[in-house]
């Protein structure tokens, strides 16, 4: 039974170490390894050399099933709304109308092509909603820094898989005879009552004080049983999925248990994607070209309707773009819907859905640099939203601030009587600027147009506290006769110096 | 349409049992161990038999040997041992065949045939690394003298017991000179594999590790296949997948990455165990587990009071304190839970029965119950037995190496606290989970432990709170929190968040570096010049 499974974690090895100076996403490689290893096994047990199955077959469906349930599971547990961000309803009413058109748009063809209900429910689905997984680092590292595509970008994923849950929830219970309406309201319940039971077990972590192994043991059990439990009594795996990881949202216990299992779900998701790479085959040409549709659609078409409703909603084009940019993957909670709903559709159908999963996890990893050089030298002239931006009619011998942080909104004291524009690509220091009377836009200090727009050539100074060397660099190099304030490479020293004398004096004072 | 089952619901009886069980255990001191053989045993033939064959559940206790001793093998590390090694090494050995050849007498003498009884003493094993290892941690006394001897004991105990496992695997021997020339195979071909997993890892740490450890998965999969590969290797060449395992792991356990390695498998190989152990409980019925309950009990009486006095007498032996002594000794009176991996592993090759499998059980899970209060006592039990015991005082002076200033991370700032603290401070200790900054640290000379400080093994290693100061460098706001409310000692950290250092300062921290408020100095000085 080992060797299948050891064979594919060392062939994956090779590949992750093969391509590191590429960058390729691990996923893809999972699935890779899964298809060479079951490919060479085939062609050795054809010739005679070897006998039996690679893996057992129930083992298999569980492998992929688990792995796939365990990432959805421990994507749930890292859900955090923050309903007080200005992005928030803009956010959901984008998620909303690109989801409900994207998905009319894919299943309606898929119908019109004659593909039948459950294949078009699957299809629609792989075209609806995007994926947490590509961009999550580099999304939280922006939104931390308080970019408004990142939050932007934050948010729609949630809503995304908020939303994709409950349809795939809805769709499987409506859809298998097994289960019927009162079992979703049942689903529904126990939703709402793992939401209020997560206090409950998080404050009785902080009292008992539990140790790592039993953290983890209960996450793990928690989710294992919850999900076998559900299928059990007719309520679908989904559903337990669902309920156990809302268990754990938004708790110091859920940070702990994510921890705790980030290891052991590391190696349950290559073992399940390994396992998917050897179930499934190559789709005939029609569903070739489906698939090829499919990553069309989600790597350009979907974006672009969010760019859209983005644009509507009054954000610039800029931020729509790069908002757009972080949504254009397969979600992993088609690959698990899918898995659930197996038995109704056909192994091409569902190969179909890997490959364009996969494809798209690629193209969105190398999108991101890719977007941004695109829009600068093709799309870098733009209007700016009105409503975020207060700008005298005109802007001469005035003093630009750029990045309105702690240590330049201290500034603006020493600038009593002079004309101050702040530019601030964060919609929360906008609105201190705005609170404090200045003139502001909310624009990146990296594109052309913002400074355009704030008329540097005519400006008396330009501040910035930037740390970043390309755009302290980008600000050196902008054409004007305007004084330069920047934070330089060279000034560190002087920084360090007074950093020192500090800690000094901290650490000798007892 | 009547969808499959997906999820064993027996998988997750199983774990949620072992969960409320290791809960319990957690609470009333027992290790966890025994917490997943009862696990096994309520749910299985001798309980209420409600989880039966799962190939899940089969495949999972499949792989837990291997990671357990995969796990056991990075954390070897043979630099702690190399002052006392020679000491250590004749305490184990003597140990070794002294217990061996008792249990070897107590089994034949309770009526066990005499291969069963060989067997049943290879596998009465005294001294269960990972229970006494974690004990000792979590009473940091893994650096005091009798500390270390325990588990230098316990390493080459290890390594006997990898000896073990290997000719278990092997199944049927046909006499003596069989045994011997398995011995030399198993030996030599074990010698073979540990020889090129050794070269094999420095090879692969210049080539690989470095360039993937900025991604913790992909590190994490790199050492994963690095176990798998070795575990193919050792099965193809007829050796046990265990033997794998440990040499996979010994040989990461001697690179700087390996504390960081070890936090990465643990999780794991804890969730692997839990189903091992779960499913030794769930082969036995009441009858074999019961079977041999009276000569268990007689076996227990004789070898752990020898396991205490033969150790006792060993450690003094080699010119250790009366109290060193006995501490040592009182450590390791408990049967190890490779008793039970070596047991089933002779049973699944027929050398012994299900019977006396239950017998190693029993003498497992009686063992465990009270020599567990054993460790946890072992100073207040010395105190008692000191007048009795005591002939000529020798103070034993812990030797555990503390400190004086801890750094974790070596940040961009580290050209400011450097020099100041070199200047304060005698004996630094850095914490870096950059490769790279490890290498600089290691080419400069500087202590250093390769690891993340959010792992709290990390912080257990540099003894945080014994040091003058503790510096955090890392500027993350939920790890300096952690600590601020942990240590007992100076903290001084570094954010750029000013309300982060507000609460900081609040919660304790001695000092907060704000690179913000100096460079604030240094631009509105900038902007005066202008001005003017």
């Amino acid at each position: 039974m080992i060797l299948g499974i050891a064979t594919a974690f060392i062939v994956s090895a090779v590949l992750i170490a093969v391509t590191r100076k590429l960058d390729v996403p691990e996923i893809p490689l999972y699935i890779l390894s899964g298809i060479l290893v079951s490919f060479v096994y085939n062609y050795f047990d054809a010739e005679g050399f070897l006998g039996g199955e690679l893996y057992g077959e129930g083992l298999l469906e569980q492998f992929v099933f688990v792995g796939m349930a365990f990432l959805v599971f421990f994507s749930i547990t890292k859900f955090v709304i923050d309903n007080g961000r200005e992005t928030a309803l803009d956010s959901f009413k984008a998620s909303i109308w690109v989801t409900l058109i994207s998905f009319t748009l894919v299943a309606g063809l898929a119908g019109y092509m004659e593909y039948g209900l459950v294949e078009s429910f699957v299809f629609g689905f792989a075209g609806a909603f995007g994926s947490s997984l590509v961009n999550v680092g580099l999304v939280r590292e922006e939104a931390r820094e308080n970019h408004i595509y990142g939050w932007l970008i934050e948010d729609i994923n949630f809503y995304q898989d908020l939303l994709a849950l409950l349809l795939a929830l809805a769709f499987i219970n409506f859809y298998t005879g097994s289960t019927n309406f009162y079992s979703l309201f049942i689903a529904l319940g126990l939703i709402l009552i793992a939401l209020a039971l997560r206090k409950i077990l998080n404050t009785l972590f902080k009292r008992y004080d539990f140790e790592e192994e039993i953290i983890m043991l209960l996450g793990i059990s928690t989710f294992v049983f919850i999900t076998a439990l559900s299928e059990t009594l007719g309520l679908t795996a989904l559903t337990g999925v669902l309920v156990s990881g809302l268990l754990f949202i938004n708790t110091e216990l859920g940070f702990e248990v994510r921890e705790r299992l980030s290891s052991i779900k590391d190696f349950f998701i290559a073992l399940a994607f390994f396992s998917i790479g050897t179930i499934i085959k190559i789709p005939s040409n029609q569903l070739l070209l489906v698939a090829t549709a499919l990553v069309i659609f989600v790597t350009i078409i979907r974006p672009l309707l969010l760019l859209t409703f983005l644009s509507v909603q009054g954000y610039d084009l800029r931020t729509s773009y790069l908002a757009a940019l972080g949504n254009n993957e397969i979600s992993e909670i088609t690959v698990l819907t899918t898995i659930i709903l197996l038995p109704l559709i056909t192994n091409e159908i569902f190969s179909t859905i890997i490959l364009a999963f996969a494809t798209s996890i690629i193209i969105a990893n190398f999108s991101e640099n890719i977007g941004k050089q695109i829009f600068e030298s093709k799309l870098s002239d733009y209007e700016f939203d009105p409503e975020k931006q207060s700008r005298p009619s005109e802007l001469t011998n005035h003093y630009i601030i750029a990045g309105f942080d702690d240590k330049t909104q201290q500034i603006t004291n020493q600038l009593e009587n002079e004309t101050i524009i702040v530019i601030d690509y964060s919609l929360e220091r906008i609105k201190e600027a705005e609170k404090q009377q200045l003139y502001h836009v909310l624009g990146d200090i990296n594109s052309k147009q913002t400074w355009n727009h704030v008329n540097f050539k005519e400006a008396k100074a330009i501040i910035s506290a930037a740390s970043n060397p390309q755009t302290i660099q980008k600000i050196k190099k902008l054409d004007t006769k305007a004084k330069k304030i920047l934070l330089e490479e060279k000034d560190q020293d002087k920084v360090n110096k007074r950093l020192a004398e500090k800690l000094k004096q901290a650490l000798k004072n007892e | 349409m009547v969808f499959s089952s997906l999820v064993p619901i027996e998988l997750g009886l199983l774990l949620f049992t072992a969960f409320i069980l290791a809960l319990v255990a957690s609470k009333t001191g027992q290790p966890t161990i025994m917490a997943y053989i009862v696990t096994g045993l309520i749910l299985g033939p001798v309980g209420f038999n409600l989880v039966g064959d799962s190939e899940l559940i089969d495949f999972i206790g499949e792989l837990g040997l291997p990671l357990l001793l995969f796990l056991v093998g990075l954390e070897m590390k043979f630099d702690a041992f190399r002052s006392i090694f020679s000491q250590v090494g004749k305490i184990a050995m003597g140990q070794i065949i002294s217990q061996q050849s008792l249990a070897f007498l107590v089994a034949y003498s309770l009526g066990f045939g005499l291969l069963e009884s060989f067997i049943l003493s290879l596998c009465t094993i005294f001294g269960a690394t990972p229970i006494v290892v974690k004990m000792l941690t979590d009473k940091k006394e893994t650096s005091t003298t009798a500390g270390r001897i325990d588990i230098g004991t316990l390493i080459i105990q290890d390594i006997f017991l990898v000896v073990v496992l290997a000719f278990l695997a092997v199944g049927s021997v046909s006499g003596p000179g069989d045994v011997l020339t398995t011995l030399v195979r198993i030996i030599g071909l074990s010698a073979l594999i540990a020889i090129l997993s050794y070269f094999g890892a420095k090879i692969i740490e210049k080539e690989i590790l470095g360039d993937l450890s900025g991604n913790k998965h992909a590190f994490f999969i790199q050492t994963v296949a690095w176990l798998f590969f070795f575990v193919l290797l050792s099965d193809y060449l007829g050796l046990s997948k265990e033997i794998g395992g440990f040499l996979a792991g010994l040989s990461l356990g001697q690179l700087p990455y390996s504390i960081e390695l070890t936090e990465k498998v643990r999780p794991l190989t804890n969730f692997f165990i839990a189903i091992f152990f779960a499913g030794i409980g769930l082969t036995l019925d009441a009858n074999q587990l019961f079977i041999y309950w009276k000569e268990a009990l007689i076996a227990i009486a004789i070898l752990s009071s020898s396991a205490f006095l033969v150790l006792y007498g060993l450690i003094k032996w080699q010119g250790f304190s009366t109290e060193t002594s006995f501490k040592g000794a009182i450590n390791l009176t408990m049967v190890s839970e490779f008793s039970l991996v070596a047991g089933a592993l002779a049973m699944q090759n027929g050398l012994i029965t299900a019977g006396m499998l239950g017998y190693l059980t029993l003498m497992k899970l009686i063992t465990n119950g009270y020599a567990t209060y054993l460790i946890q006592y072992n100073d207040k039990i010395y105190q008692k037995f000191k007048k009795i015991i005591k002939q000529n005082e020798d103070a034993d002076e812990a030797e555990k190496h503390d400190f004086d200033a801890v750094i974790l991370g070596n940040s961009r700032l580290d050209e400011v606290i450097r020099p100041i603290v070199d200047s304060i401070y005698e004996d630094v200790v850095f914490v870096e989970y950059d490769p790279h900054e490890m290498r600089k640290l290691e080419s400069e000379g500087e202590n250093f432990v390769f690891g993340d400080p959010r792992h709290p093994h990390i912080r257990e290693e540099v003894s945080m709170n014994s040091a003058n100061v503790v510096i955090s460098l890392e500027e993350d706001f939920d790890l300096d929190l952690l600590l601020v409310e942990e240590l007992e000692t100076k903290f001084v950290a570094v954010t750029e968040d000013r309300s982060e250092a507000e609460m900081l300062k609040d919660k304790g921290a001695h000092h907060v570096i704000i690179e913000d408020y100096a460079k604030e100095e240094i631009l509105k000085e900038k902007l005066e010049e202008v001005l003017k």
